[in-house]
């Protein structure tokens, strides 16, 4: 009977708005407590929770790292076809200073096995019309010429090869100035017979002359580094800066339309008596 | 058996050296992988490193511009050597492996420049002892060991064990 009568008599103070001050010093310990308790129940559950949180991040993580790596490997092959790119836009915009002669594109694919040679070797062979003999260049110039072929593949002897050699002159030289560049062992290219009274200096420009049907004529061969020039000599000689890095080189073009012009049996028949 | 070993590997090394090898050139020397395998079975088995020397080099000269046969005849006599020096010194101990790889550089290269001259090819032996050779030999030197760990191993799963066990003094 006294729990009814309290129980009413707390309705009535409720109803009446006096319990609430009451109510308030009531619940404010309770709530801290309730807090505290809370926050250990959502840490218990956190840990709880973490080890299946963690794989699923280390899944989501080995997820992004394959993202990441497929990316950097898309960013890789667009770089390299960037490079590709330009250099085939600089090898078409060779080809188009020079529309007198037909190119075949070629990749290189290897290098001389030997390192005391300096050959490269072409993906296009015969199939593809490539001949022995047939000159070779890059966007920056004159690089060698065809010396074998077989169906599929061709191997470039490189003008820095010891034995090779390009007749040439030099640009701006007066008097007209031509000479000889041949490849040396120590891979550096060399400028040789060229008249003592030819005025060259460090800068000249030295191409191709066209002389003894090698190779046609004005393709840029490099540049003059150094001149030797010595009174008691007949002949002065220049190193020759080619423009490109012969170990760098990815793509090249094989002039098509042009045959060398085979002048040995001339040459065997003037030294016979 | 050795035919089934040889040709699939060596074209393999061949190829790797002219596509990459070849390229990667520190101090003017690059690493020689074919003539290591072929120096590397010599050791292994010496009755056929000539024939390894010989395969070698004729896959080589295939992808190079000089006289065909060339590479062959210093792969030949690099082996030859290879042998020589294994057979008086202490059998396969890491030294003698490293020594052999280093003198069988010089050896195949001093052979190479000497073809290479006789067939009317300009050579400057100075240079190209200095420059090519030395650094060369100091890669080769290098790269033998795991080279000849990886053919051993592959002799241990093909054909049994080498009859001198690996690295014996």
């Amino acid at each position: 009977m006294a729990f009814v009568v309290a129980a009413i008599g707390l309705m009535v103070l409720q109803r009446s708005g006096y319990w609430d001050p009451l109510e308030g010093l009531i619940e404010r310990p309770l709530v801290g407590v309730q807090r505290s308790i809370s926050q250990s129940y959502y840490n218990i559950h956190d840990f709880l929770a973490a080890p299946r949180s963690l794989a699923q991040l280390q899944g989501q993580n080995a997820q992004l790292e394959a993202e990441v790596a497929q990316l950097e490997a898309q960013v890789v092959t667009l770089r390299e076809q960037t490079a590709q790119l330009n250099v085939l836009s600089a090898l078409l915009g060779f080809a188009r200073e020079q529309p007198e002669n037909q190119y075949i594109a070629a990749s290189v694919v290897g290098r001389d096995t030997n390192p005391f040679l300096r050959y490269l070797i072409l993906d296009q062979g015969s199939d593809s019309g490539v001949q022995r003999g047939m000159p070779v260049v890059s966007q920056n110039g004159l690089v060698g010429r065809i010396s074998e072929v077989t169906g599929s593949a061709s191997k470039v002897q490189l003008i820095i090869d010891p034995q090779s050699s390009v007749n040439a002159e030099i640009q701006g030289a007066s008097p007209p100035a031509e000479g000889i560049v041949s490849g040396e062992p120590t891979g550096e290219l060399e400028l040789t017979f060229v008249p003592q009274d030819a005025t060259m200096k460090a800068g000249d420009l030295v191409v191709t002359s066209g002389l003894g049907g090698g190779f046609p004529p004005d393709i840029l061969i490099g540049q003059v580094v150094s001149v030797h020039k010595q009174d008691t000599e007949l002949y002065q000689t220049a190193v020759i800066q080619p423009r490109d890095d012969f170990s760098t080189l990815e793509i090249l073009l094989v002039i098509s339309n042009f045959q060398p012009v085979n002048i040995q049996p001339l040459e065997s028949e003037a030294s016979s008596p | 058996m050795i035919w089934v070993i040889a040709i699939p590997l060596l074209m393999l090394a061949t190829l790797l050296q002219s596509a990459v090898l070849a390229q990667i050139q520190i101090f003017g020397g690059s690493l020689g992988l074919v003539l290591l395998m072929v120096l590397s079975w010599s050791i292994l088995r010496p009755e056929e490193g000539l024939v390894w020397a010989a395969l070698g080099g004729i896959l080589s000269d295939l992808l190079s511009g000089g006289p065909f046969g060339g590479t062959a005849i210093a792969f030949v006599i690099a082996s030859l050597a290879a042998g020589q020096i294994q057979g008086r010194l202490w059998g396969r101990h890491p030294l003698v492996i490293m020594a052999i790889a280093l003198l069988g550089t010089v050896i195949s290269h001093l052979a190479s420049l000497a073809l290479l001259g006789i067939t009317g090819r300009p050579v400057d032996v100075g240079y190209a002892l200095a420059y090519v050779t030395l650094p060369s030999a100091f890669f080769n030197t290098l790269f033998i060991l795991p080279v000849y760990s990886l053919l051993s191993q592959l002799h241990h799963a093909t054909l049994g064990k080498p009859e001198v066990s690996d690295f014996e003094d």
